[in-house]
C-alpha cells in the first residue's frame, strides 16, 4: 500500500510564512546592532590610592592592569604622594589634618577605551567614583579609587 | 490511519504554538503588552543625594547628562546640581559632634532628575514599571560618573 502523501494546506503555508518572517526579522535586527562600533578615545584617569604607612615605588610607565593581569588599562603618567589628609576627633573635638605616618599615593593613567553610554576597556565600565582593584606595576593594590577621567583632546589637554 | 492524523494534529498544535510564543515575545519586546502601555507618560522631578563624594568626582557629573541603570536602562536625565561640604558625625560619650570638610575636599551633592513615568496614588512608577521610593538606594552611571544615591524625596 503507498504511503499517502498528505499535502500542506492553507493552514500550514501561514503558519510557516509566520515563523519564517519572525526569523528573518530577529536575524534583521541582530544583524543591525551586531554592526555598532563605539569609537575609541584617549582618557586620563586620576587614581587615588588607600592612605598607607608603607611606601610602594610606582614609576611612570608602570603598567596598570585589572586584578588578575588579563586586562590592560592604562600606563601610569604621573605619580605625586603626599601625607594623608582626613576629619578625625582630638581631645573630643573634630579636626580636619594630616595623619602622621600616612601617605597617599595618586597616580595619573592614560588608557585608551570605547565611548558608548558610558567608557569601557574590554567589557570594564570605567567611570569617576568606583572602586578596585589593579595591579599595578608588580604590585597588587586594592581599594583604589577612580576620582576623576577627562577625554584628552587633540591638543593634549 | 487515525493515529497519522493524530500526529500531524499535534505538529500543527506545536507549531502554531511556537508562532503564537514568537508573537507575544515581540510585542513585549516593543511594550504592546504591558499593562500601562496606552497610558501617557510625563517627567517627574526626583531629588537625590550623592552623599561624601570627592569634589573632583563630583566634577564629571554635568547638568543636562543621563543617568543609566546598571542594564544601560534610561533613568533619567540631570536637571539640577547643587554641592555643598560634606558634614561629618561623630559620637562620643552620648554626644553628637558634628563638622565640616574643607570646602575642595569631600561634599554632599544633591541633584534633581527628571524622569519619565507615571504617578499611581503617591508612588512614582518609571515606564518600566518599577518604583522609585523615598529612601530608595540607587547606583546609577552618566558618562564619567558612578553614582550611589538616596531618594529624597520622588
Amino acid at each position: 500500500m503507498k504511503r499517502e502523501k498528505r499535502p500542506l494546506g492553507l493552514f500550514d503555508w501561514c503558519i510557516l510564512t509566520l515563523v519564517a518572517a519572525l526569523a528573518a526579522f530577529g536575524a534583521f535586527g541582530f544583524w543591525k546592532y551586531s554592526k555598532t562600533v563605539a569609537p575609541q578615545v584617549e582618557l586620563e584617569c586620576l587614581l587615588r590610592l588607600p592612605a598607607s604607612a608603607k611606601t610602594v615605588d610606582f614609576a611612570i610607565g608602570d603598567e596598570v592592569r585589572n586584578e588578575n593581569g588579563t586586562i590592560f588599562f592604562g600606563r601610569v603618567t604621573g605619580v605625586a604622594s603626599r601625607p594623608s589628609e582626613t576629619m578625625f576627633l582630638r581631645d573630643g573635638v573634630p579636626v580636619y589634618e594630616t595623619v602622621e605616618g600616612l601617605t597617599e599615593t595618586e597616580l595619573t593613567v592614560r588608557m585608551v577605551a570605547e565611548k558608548g553610554e558610558d567608557y569601557r576597556v574590554g567589557d570594564v565600565r570605567v567611570s569617576a567614583g568606583g572602586k578596585g582593584t589593579f595591579r599595578i606595576g608588580g604590585a597588587l593594590v586594592s581599594g583604589v579609587s577612580l576620582i576623576r577621567l577627562e577625554e584628552v583632546t587633540e591638543d593634549g589637554e | 490511519m487515525e493515529n497519522k492524523n493524530a500526529k500531524k494534529r499535534i505538529f500543527d498544535f506545536c507549531l502554531l504554538l511556537l508562532a503564537i510564543c514568537m508573537v507575544v515575545g515581540v510585542a513585549r519586546r516593543f511594550g504592546a503588552l504591558q499593562a500601562e502601555a496606552g497610558e501617557p507618560t510625563a517627567a517627574f522631578s526626583v531629588e537625590v543625594l550623592w552623599e561624601g563624594v570627592d569634589a573632583e568626582t563630583a566634577d564629571c557629573l554635568l547638568a543636562g547628562e543621563t543617568v543609566r541603570t546598571e542594564t544601560g536602562a534610561v533613568f533619567g536625565s540631570v536637571q539640577a546640581i547643587r554641592r555643598t561640604p560634606h558634614q561629618a558625625v561623630f559620637y562620643q560619650e552620648g554626644r553628637e559632634l558634628r563638622a565640616t570638610f574643607p570646602e575642595g575636599t569631600a561634599e554632599d551633592v544633591y541633584l534633581t532628575l527628571s524622569v519619565s513615568g507615571r504617578r499611581s496614588g503617591q508612588i512614582l512608577f518609571r515606564e518600566d514599571g518599577t518604583a522609585v521610593l523615598v529612601g530608595q538606594k540607587l547606583r546609577l552611571y552618566s558618562l564619567r560618573a558612578t553614582l550611589d544615591l538616596t531618594v529624597l524625596s520622588a
